[in-house]
């Protein structure tokens, strides 16, 4: 590791031939002590090293002694190898290196630790180092940060939350200030969850320079992939590790026989990139269209079929061609719907960049005119997020009977039967009639309204039985029936009566009169028409208190008509007798019923 | 006497006419039947969960119709959702029992379930009988008949009191005593179907799958493991946890979140 510049070794083979001016002074002698890493991963070793230097122009050791007390390194470490190294040696500052100690360790497990002072004696004198502060990281710690502005390694994916299926492209890629020498390992992650396809990648790694922020850095395309996520959720994917070989500045300058320039160093470094996350979205669940089979991406259908004209055993070719970006590859077969009677058998695919064609072999096995359906193919755009269906053509096949199929001559050829072929099977269609739209109400039973009804027949009952009751008592007293209705079916006479008059039928008036007025009577004191006769009513109307011109009245009222009645031509004017008989009806009744009541 | 009667009636059911009345105040009909008619031309356009949305939409509202429970099992089931499918499926046969339509639609929507299907329980056979006998008509039907006989009573005693005819009189007698006893056995039928209603209810899964118990807790035994779209008889709730009987009579536990009552 030590960096040995030959010039200065001559260079020193030239100052020992210089006469020594004096003995060692202690002041000019310190004990130098170095560190390979001051924070090392668990599993890294550290070197450490103590140079006891000499500062001055000329040193003359002929015999020297030199004995070192090292410091404690446990807990932190175990001391893995340890040499000496006794070579003079000049550094570029013009320090003497009299003599070094080398130590590697081995950690021991992580943590802070301090390294004590290292005593180291030399010509009767002691000299003491700094003690040092070493910061063991785990094993999984990521690289030094300081390191990390140098040299590091992106990762990159062109979209961060695709959807389940949605191609995207993850790139690992290599940023560097220092010079590139070698690449001793290196490790892709593994990723699950995806489906993925390396991208072409160059066979010899080719350097690049780049510009960021000023800076000129070196860049390797490590590894780029197209991947397809296989499910939804959140994924992280591992780093990427590598070793790399790089020639790192320590820091110093150098003066050479070249000029000025940095000290560099041959250094094996330990690079892991970022892990990146991925957030996965599920495809949309709603309105999925039924032929949807996986298709991400945008798609475009074509389908041609080679004629629509064949015989009963002659195959069609349709070739249905996708193309498009998306994940082709990883879509299913697509399902053909055939007209019955015919037969497919497993297309034959073909890849291209960018388009995957299916070409089906159809063998016609009917005669007839036959309906292709288009063929239709459904895919989720993920820049618009919505689910997109694309349909082909229709064909219309027509097919003649082959000679090849009827095997039976003769005259019955014609009529062999097949059965009848069922061809699917599906659910009914929707009710289309339009609803009531009625809103779930009570149920009946055990609501009021179902004791309500219930009630009701004996509520009404009682009342209905009391009506029932007098009616027939009504119906059984016939006299008292007719009485009641007495004056009501005179005057309905009388009205017809009047009509009569109007139409000036006399005779027919005079008959309705004469009837509406015996007929009163006979009702109002319950005897037949037979009993009827002038005394037998002049008698019961006076009984009941008319007064004698009235009925004088009564009886010639009924002498006109009757006169009338046989002896056309008399009687009086129409119109008078007709309201002498209903006044006297008027006043018949109320005096009877007065006296009845 | 009499007017008292009639006018008590009268005021009563004008009262119960008037809540009658009340209850419905239907919105634009024109409206629901233009969106009934959109459901269906996406249904038409193969988009079922649209479809399926709007039936929903409709039944939220709280309009019970067996058209719209039976065209909401026909978006689902061509969505692919078998569990709602079903629920749906059987939510119309009851509303409908003998419509042929949703009939054959069931027994495709469970031949698509995956579980085989289980050996039912026999029944007794007085228990069959009486089943049978009322399950001929729905709950309300059997009110309605319960009440139509009780007035058919009245009628009779009314052609009884009123008749002077002694064929009539006759007629009436034995027509009382035909109500009378068809009105106990519609009230039997009535009353006998309510308890069986509360009694037999069931459930339908809708978790793709489900473990079944043989406790109310997540501790106990796991006893069967059914899909999505089988169907379990109620037995028993608590709050989180449904005792449900499978056909077979065996009895356990699922969580409550897990089915859904029909």
């Amino acid at each position: 590791m030590e960096y040995r510049n030959t010039i200065w070794r001559y260079m020193w083979v030239l100052l020992m031939c210089l006469p020594a001016t004096a003995s060692a002074q202690s002041d000019k002698y310190f004990v130098d002590v170095a560190i390979s890493n001051a924070s090392p991963l668990l599993t890294e070793e550290v070197t450490i090293t103590y140079k006891l230097r000499y500062k001055g122009n000329s040193i003359s050791l002929m015999n020297p002694r030199f004995d070192i007390q090292p410091p404690e390194f446990s807990p932190g470490f175990v001391v893995q190898r340890q040499g000496r190294n006794g070579g003079m040696d000049l550094d570029f500052s013009g320090n003497i290196t009299v003599f070094e100690y080398i130590y590697i360790l081995k950690p021991q497990k992580a943590g802070t630790f301090t390294i004590g002072a290292a005593q180291i004696k030399f010509d009767g004198a002691s000299y003491a180092s700094k003690s040092l502060t070493v910061k063991v990281l785990p094993a999984d710690a990521p690289p030094d940060i300081a390191q990390a502005d140098n040299i590091f390694i992106d990762a990159s994916l062109t979209k961060t939350s695709p959807f389940k299926g949605e191609e995207f492209v993850l790139t690992y890629k290599l940023y560097s200030r220092y010079e590139l020498l070698g690449i001793e390992e290196q490790t892709a992650p593994t990723i699950d969850g995806f489906s993925s396809n390396l991208l072409s990648r160059d066979q010899q790694p080719r350097i690049r320079v780049e510009k960021i922020n000023g800076q000129d850095y070196y860049t390797l395309d490590l590894y780029r992939t197209e991947l397809y996520p296989l499910r939804s959720g959140e994924f992280r994917i591992d780093p990427f590790q590598m070793t790399v070989v790089a020639s790192v500045p320590t820091g110093r300058k150098i003066r050479d026989f070249w000029g000025n320039r940095m000290e560099v160093r041959r250094e094996s470094l330990k690079l892991k990139s970022p892990s990146v996350r991925v957030n996965v979205r599920d495809l949309p669940g709603s309105n999925i269209p039924s032929d949807f089979n996986g298709a991400v991406g945008q798609f475009d259908l074509k389908t041609s079929l080679s004629a629509t004209e064949t015989t009963t055993g002659e195959p069609l070719t349709l070739r249905i061609t996708l193309s498009g970006q998306g994940n082709l590859k990883l879509i299913g077969d697509p399902k053909l719907e055939l007209p019955p009677g015919f037969e497919a058998y497993d297309p034959k695919i073909s890849n291209a960049a960018g388009s995957k064609t299916y070409e089906y072999l159809l063998i016609p096995g009917k005669p007839g005119e036959f309906t292709l359906k288009p063929f239709s193919f459904s895919f989720f755009d993920p820049k618009a997020e919505r689910y997109v269906s694309k349909s082909g053509e229709s064909y219309v096949i027509q097919v003649a009977q082959g000679d090849g199929t009827t095997a039976s001559s003769g005259a019955l050829a014609g009529l062999s039967k097949e059965e009848v072929e069922k061809l699917g099977q599906d659910i009914r269609y929707l009710e289309t009639s339009t609803p009531a739209f009625a809103k779930a109400g009570v149920p009946l039973l055990g609501s009021v309204y179902f004791y309500a009804g219930l009630a009701g027949p004996l509520l009404l009952g009682f009342p209905l039985f009391l009506l029932a009751r007098k009616h027939r008592v009504n119906r059984a007293d016939i006299k008292g029936q007719r009485n009641r209705k007495a004056r009501k079916a005179a005057e309905k006479r009388l009205r017809h009566a009047r009509q009569l008059a109007s139409k000036g039928d006399r005779r027919a008036f005079y008959d309705e009169l004469v009837r509406a007025i015996w007929g009163y009577l006979g009702d109002k004191f319950g005897m037949a028409k037979s009993e009827l006769n002038r005394d037998q009513i002049q008698l019961r109307l006076m009984e009941h208190g008319l007064d004698t011109s009235t009925i004088d009245r009564l009886i010639a009222l009924l002498d006109r008509a009757e006169m009338a009645l046989y002896a056309p031509g008399a009687g009086g004017s129409l119109e008078s007798d007709c309201e002498d008989a209903i006044r006297l009806l008027a006043g018949m009744d109320a005096g009877i019923t007065k006296e009845m009541l | 006497m009499l007017k008292a009667f009639v006018w008590v009636f009268f005021v009563l059911g004008g009262i119960a006419s008037e809540r009658c009345a009340a209850a419905d105040a239907v919105p634009d009909r024109d409206q629901l039947s233009a969106r009934f008619e959109e459901a269906r031309s996406l249904y038409d356009g193969g988009q079922y969960d649209s479809a399926a949305a709007i039936y929903e939409g409709f039944i939220e509202q709280g309009y019970r119709d067996f058209a719209l429970h039976y065209n909401l099992g026909n978006a689902h089931f061509k969505a692919g959702n078998l569990g709602p499918c079903i629920l749906h499926y059987e939510r119309a046969r009851l509303l409908a029992p003998k419509d042929r339509d949703v009939l054959h639609n069931l027994e495709m929507a469970y031949l698509r379930q995956a579980d085989k299907r289980m050996e039912p329980l026999p029944r007794h056979f007085f228990n069959r009988t009486w089943t049978g006998w009322i399950s001929l008509f729905s709950q309300t039907t059997w009110a309605w008949l319960t009440l139509g006989m009780a007035w058919t009573v009245l009628a009779g005693f009314l052609l009884i009191w009123w008749s002077a005819q002694l064929l009539w009189r006759r007629v009436g007698l034995t027509v009382v005593f035909a109500a009378v006893f068809g009105l106990l056995l519609a009230l039997s039928g009535a009353v006998g179907r309510r308890s069986f209603d509360a009694r037999e209810r069931y459930a339908i899964i809708m978790a793709p799958s489900t473990v079944l118990k043989s406790a109310p807790s997540e501790e106990s035994t796991d006893l069967y493991i059914l899909r999505e779209g089988f169907k379990l008889k109620i037995a028993n709730q608590t709050a989180d946890w449904v005792e449900v009987m499978l056909p077979d009579g065996n009895v356990a536990w699922v969580q409550a979140n897990s089915i859904e009552a029909i």
